[in-house]
């Protein structure tokens, strides 16, 4: 998730998410513009224990954010994310849910890895490792461990 | 005697194919046309739906029927079954959904297919802080009307 600066309804992200009620995980985009006008889309299902690449790139000719999966184009904002949001953006990397009794994904025995975190700073920068990067759980149900800091990490939800 | 065996026999069958013929009439889904609003309020996230002139004619043309579409719909998005369903018919095409960059070829464009709307929903923002004015209420599910394939589904306010 690329996150805006100015608080938590700016921000573009993709990844994967199984809802109550749903068959199986599926990959989806979310972006807001930080006047609470966001949209989801959902596609098709993600075959357990597969590897996935997720993107999130800001286009500095246009302003606008794309969101892909394994080289896929999935979705661009409709909006210039320069002119939306605040400055003091910064890349986000989660297992995220909405309420305490759902789980982030992984167990114990079959955590969900994160491989080569990377974030670009500028636009004639190359893709490097993220800097500083802080690590926030709002339960101590939900884990993380780091696999090598600060490119590869562990979650998973152990109650 | 043999008269009469005959005419149980007919009247049982009519009775069957009557039978046969209610169900059928209560389980059909009705193809609508969709409300003003309701193509434009998709455009601006790059999905252009264009609803068929006529839902009939475009439904004779799809390899799934409505009912189908209805069904596979609610199958792929059980988070939104609760609400009350709509189905409408037409051409898709997803500016955004590409191969690769921006001068990749489209992943979608000009599919027959059936969109289902769904409506009464209370949807909030992946794990933000979500009040009523933040949720949505729809969800617009697109099926390829040849093949019954779920493509995918949007959020609406």
């Amino acid at each position: 998730m690329l996150q805006g600066g100015g608080g938590p309804y700016e921000y573009a992200q993709v990844g994967y998410v199984r809802f109550a009620g749903d068959a199986s995980a599926r990959r989806f985009i979310e972006y807001n513009d930080g006047e609470t006008n966001w949209t989801r889309t959902l596609f098709g299902n993600i075959e357990p224990g597969t590897n996935h690449m997720y993107l999130v790139a800001y286009n500095f000719s246009t302003g606008k954010v794309s969101m892909g999966a394994d080289a896929t184009t999935l979705a661009i904002t409709p909006f210039a994310v320069d002119t939306e949001w605040q400055p003091g953006w910064f890349a986000v990397y989660s297992g995220e849910t909405l309420d305490a009794g759902d789980d982030i994904p992984g167990t114990a025995a079959a955590k969900t890895n994160f491989t080569s975190l990377q974030t670009k700073t500028c636009r004639g920068c190359s893709y490097g490792d993220p800097k500083n990067p802080t690590v926030i759980s709002s339960l101590a149900a939900y884990k993380f461990e780091w696999v090598r800091q600060p490119t590869s990490m562990n979650i998973w939800t152990a109650r | 005697m043999r008269t009469s065996a005959r005419l149980v026999g007919l009247l049982v069958l009519v009775g069957v194919i009557l039978i046969g013929l209610r169900q059928s009439v209560s389980t059909a889904v009705a193809i609508e046309f969709p409300p003003p609003g309701f193509a434009s309020a998709l455009a601006p996230h790059g999905q252009l739906f264009t609803p068929a002139a006529d839902p009939a004619v475009a439904s004779r043309m799809a390899g799934v029927s409505a009912e189908v579409a209805l069904r596979i719909a609610k199958e792929q998005v059980g988070s939104a079954r609760a609400g009350e369903a709509h189905v409408y018919i037409g051409s898709l095409t997803v500016e955004n959904l590409r191969q690769g960059g921006d001068d990749t070829p489209r992943l979608i464009e000009d599919r027959l297919v059936y969109a289902v709307q769904i409506t009464g929903l209370g949807l909030p923002p992946l794990g933000m802080p979500a009040d009523s004015s933040t949720r949505h209420s729809e969800l617009v599910i697109f099926i390829d009307a040849t093949s019954g394939e779920f493509l995918l589904a949007t959020t609406v306010r």
